[in-house]
């Protein structure tokens, strides 16, 4: 029986020669090129090599020499290596848990020395294999019975190598024993050059330490079942690189301890980690900026989902109703408004929950707080599919702003009333003297009546006559005393209104005060307008004004050159529009541009509060008041009046 | 029979005069146009005209001046608006006869239309009372002389009483003083003695115009 002895990656013909000549007979000597050639006759369990020679340009010596033993324990590993290292290899074999003694090192001198080397060798083989050729008898039918075993610890073996995980063992003090392929990658060095050194050498300061401390710890529990994990940098020559180390006991003897570390690249994750982390704290920042202006706004501002519940609110909210954050989020709206608002709002948020934005303005009874009058706008949330998820609240107290506007209404609303009141004062005089006529011929017919009476020398039908003439003339004086007490009853309600019926009773009302050479009033008024909201005492007092202005404007012109010429049409935006123009003599600009200033007059006697008090009124109805000079050389005042009631904007 | 013309735009009033003085037994002849009363007057026979100053086509006071022009020396007794004295002074001065100011009571005017009656009849009246007024007027303290301008002038007594600084109460006492030494009635009568005087101390910017 002959010896196999294998050459792998020692492709020296010289050699070959010479120890083919000079080894003993019987002796097989080959040379193999790759390492497939190799594995592929020691997993075949074909040609196996008694002895293996692994040239000192194998990369992983080794691991081959593992490999080899895992099947062929009887195998010779003879490794070349050059003197520096020599100890290092000699080590890991010690530590190895798959080497026998059957490895060694060997430092190439010359020929004749390895032939030495190499034949001492077969010899001890071929003495062996003497001595066990009996036992080998035996024994060759127990190890085929067990031929899966090696096969199995083959496919780990293999799996081993294939693994993206990087797998090494060190010994107690860090000092790499062997590893894996992926270990050498993830490394970035040969088999070679990391056996033997200190695996926390490897890495940049800060992980060296703690890489250390995880050795010591992992070393101290003395547990094989314990393992400890960490995340470590490591300088690759891309920039920096992260390890997740874990690192446990493999084995210990009473001698030394072994290690095994498993090495798992985590950069992308790390690094993916950081900019979590980064986004994370931006957002957190802005969260809180957000919130300190969200908390300093006095405007209560919530969010409340489908359920109607709360699920967020800002610190007003919790000021107004005295709850803490935790006694508002997740309760219903009417649990923390109480059931009386909701009963207000209840409507609203049907709508904002229909997908409508609704702003409207409600006096509301908070509970614990006194009736306060608020504005309130919810804006529906929309989910993917298009479904409302809930609506945003945000609610302000008005209760000061609305007292302020009530004020100048009610300012505005006695202004005009004193206003109609002065007006009055003037008005009395031709009042007299209108509620004198039906006075006087009332009494006239009265007496006249008693004297014919008493006289006897009447008759039935002359009576008559006379007293359906004072009956008809106490009507007229009645009608003058109705007109004036519309004229001056203070009514502050608006309605919905003619403006042609307006102009025509401020035309009535005016006839009093005209004088002979005023103008006939020219109307042009459009007969389907809407109606307009408005408070018709206060319209009828402004067309006076602007009527009684025109009138006095024009009464510098000849007679025959005085127009007044009132117009009514529909404007656009829902307005309905007057314009009272006359003939002149119109205005300069500067007298258009003060014309509406408080105490601003042409009139010797004049306030200048009317055209003042004209335009507040007409923009407290929602509508405008424009001076324009016109085609007959006079001067034209147009206002326009709403047709709805505007009382909230967007309501 | 007297014969009384009425001069009154306003149907009411010129009808129901019209029935008060015919049930006074008077011979009423109504104009509801002042322009075709004028146009008449000269065929009509005497009498007592009863005018509305304040009339929209021809005013009153027109009416007079035509009348005037026209040498109708018939009276005429005017009917002016409440308070309106200035009218009422103008209407004095052109020569009507009285005015009455509405509204007014019927009696009122049956006793002005019945005094004109008998004025007329008795002239020696009229005489006595031009050159009494004169001597009456100059009877009246400086204080009252102002207090009769006032009055002329149409003025108010709490008006009289703010030019003057003095009290109302004061002014009031001074215009009974005032009636009572130039033996006055009414205004009317205060007004003719002041205009039969002379006018030397009313001051009326339209009457010193014309």
């Amino acid at each position: 029986m002959s010896s196999r002895v294998t050459l792998y990656s020692t492709n020296d013909e010289q050699l070959l020669n010479y120890l083919n000549i000079n080894l003993s007979a019987g002796v097989y000597l080959e040379h193999i090129a790759t390492i497939d050639d190799l594995y592929g006759r020691i997993d075949n369990n074909y040609g196996v090599p008694d002895i293996l020679v692994l040239g000192v340009k194998v990369q992983e010596p080794i691991r081959i020499a593992e490999h080899t033993h895992v099947i062929s324990k009887t195998t010779k590993v003879i490794i070349f290596c050059e003197l520096k290292q020599e100890a290092t290899i000699q080590e890991s074999i010690r530590f190895s848990p798959f080497l026998s003694s059957g490895v060694s090192t060997y430092i190439y001198k010359e020929q004749e020395d390895f032939l030495n080397f190499l034949q001492e060798n077969v010899n001890g083989i071929e003495k062996h294999r003497e001595h066990v050729s009996t036992i080998a008898e035996v024994e060759k039918d127990r190890l085929s019975s067990i031929t899966n075993q090696p096969l199995i610890a083959n496919y780990l073996d293999k799996l081993l190598d294939r693994v993206p995980i990087g797998i090494l063992n060190v010994d107690a003090k860090g000092k790499i024993l062997n590893l894996n392929p992926s270990a050498q990658r993830l490394l970035k060095h040969s088999e070679r050059k990391l056996v033997g050194t200190y695996l926390f050498n490897l890495f940049p300061q800060n992980s060296l330490l703690k890489i250390k401390e995880l050795i010591k710890e992992v070393l101290k529990t003395n547990n094989l079942r314990h393992n400890s994990s960490m995340v470590c940098s490591f300088n690759g020559p891309t920039g920096n690189q992260y390890f997740e180390m874990t690192v446990s006991i493999l084995m210990y003897t009473s001698i030394e301890t072994i290690l095994s570390v498993i090495m798992q690249e985590v950069t992308l994750k790390v690094q993916e980690e950081s900019k979590r982390l980064i986004i994370e704290k931006a957002l957190h920042q802005s969260e809180q900026q957000l919130k300190l202006v969200i908390n300093a706004i006095p405007e209560l501002i919530a969010y409340v989902d489908s359920d109607l519940k709360f699920q967020f609110n800002n610190k007003a909210y919790e000021k107004v109703f005295g709850l803490t954050r935790k006694e508002i989020i997740g309760r219903n709206i009417w649990e923390v408004i109480g059931t009386k608002s909701y009963n207000i709002v209840e409507q609203y948020v049907a709508r904002a929950m229909s997908g409508e934005t609704v702003t409207f303005e409600e006096k509301i009874n908070y509970p614990r707080q006194n009736e306060m009058f608020i504005r309130s706008t919810y804006v529906p949330n929309f989910s993917e599919s298009g479904s409302v998820s809930g609506f945003v609240v945000l609610t302000s107290d008005i209760t000061q702003s609305k007292r302020d506007e009530d004020l100048e209404k009610k300012h505005l609303l006695e202004l005009a009333h004193t206003s109609r009141m002065i007006t009055i004062g003037e008005m009395s005089s031709q009042l007299a003297h209108e509620l004198s006529q039906p006075l006087t011929s009332i009494e006239a017919y009265s007496r006249a009546c008693i004297t014919l009476i008493e006289k006897d020398k009447t008759t039935k039908d002359e009576i008559l006559h006379a007293l359906k003439n004072v009956s008809s003339q106490a009507i007229r004086a009645q009608e003058i005393m109705h007109e004036l007490r519309n004229f001056v009853k203070k009514d502050d309600s608006r309605k919905n209104i003619s403006v042609n019926e307006l102009i025509k009773s401020a035309i009535k009302l005016l006839r009093l005060e005209f004088q002979e050479n005023d103008p006939d009033i020219e109307l042009n008024l459009n007969n389907n307008l809407p109606s307009v909201f408005a408070d018709r005492i206060l319209i009828e007092q402004i067309l006076i004004n602007l009527i009684k202005n025109a009138i006095e404007a024009m009464r510098s012109l000849a007679v025959p050159e005085r127009r007044l010429l009132i117009e009514s049409c529909s404007s656009p935006n829902n307005e309905v529009a007057v314009s009272v123009q006359d003939s002149g003599p119109g205005l300069t600009q500067y007298e258009i541009n003060k014309i509406f200033e408080p105490f601003y007059t042409t009139k010797p006697e004049g306030m200048g509060m009317g055209l003042a008090i004209t335009r507040s009124i007409i923009h407290s109805h929602g509508g405008s008041l424009l001076v324009n000079l016109n085609s007959y050389g006079g001067t034209t005042f147009k206002f326009t009046l709403p047709v709805k009631d505007i009382d909230f904007i967007g309501g | 029979m007297n014969r009384i013309y009425i001069v009154d735009d306003d149907d009411a009033v010129r009808e129901s005069i019209s029935m008060l003085l015919r049930s006074e037994d008077f011979d009423v002849v109504a104009f509801g146009n002042p322009l075709d009363f004028l146009s008449k007057i000269v065929s009509l026979k005497e009498g007592i005209i009863i005018l509305d100053l304040r009339m929209p086509e021809i005013s009153g006071m027109e009416v007079m001046e035509e009348l005037k022009r026209l040498k109708i020396t018939m009276p005429v007794i005017c009917i002016t608006g409440h308070g309106d004295i200035p009218t009422a002074v103008n209407a004095l001065k052109i020569g009507a006869y009285d005015f009455i100011e509405k509204p007014f009571d019927s009696t009122m005017l049956i006793d002005i239309v019945n005094a004109c009656i008998s004025d007329r009849l008795n002239t020696q009246y009229i005489d006595a009372f031009n050159t009494n007024a004169e001597e009456v007027i100059a009877s009246l303290t400086p204080r009252e002389h102002e207090v009769l301008k006032g009055m002329v002038d149409g003025l108010r007594n709490k008006q009289i009483a703010y030019d003057m600084n003095i009290s109302i109460r004061t002014v009031e006492l001074h215009r009974v003083h005032v009636m009572e030494k130039l033996n006055a009635k009414s205004l009317s009568d205060v007004l003719k003695i002041a205009i039969a005087s002379g006018f030397s101390y009313v001051d009326i910017p339209m009457l010193k115009d014309k």
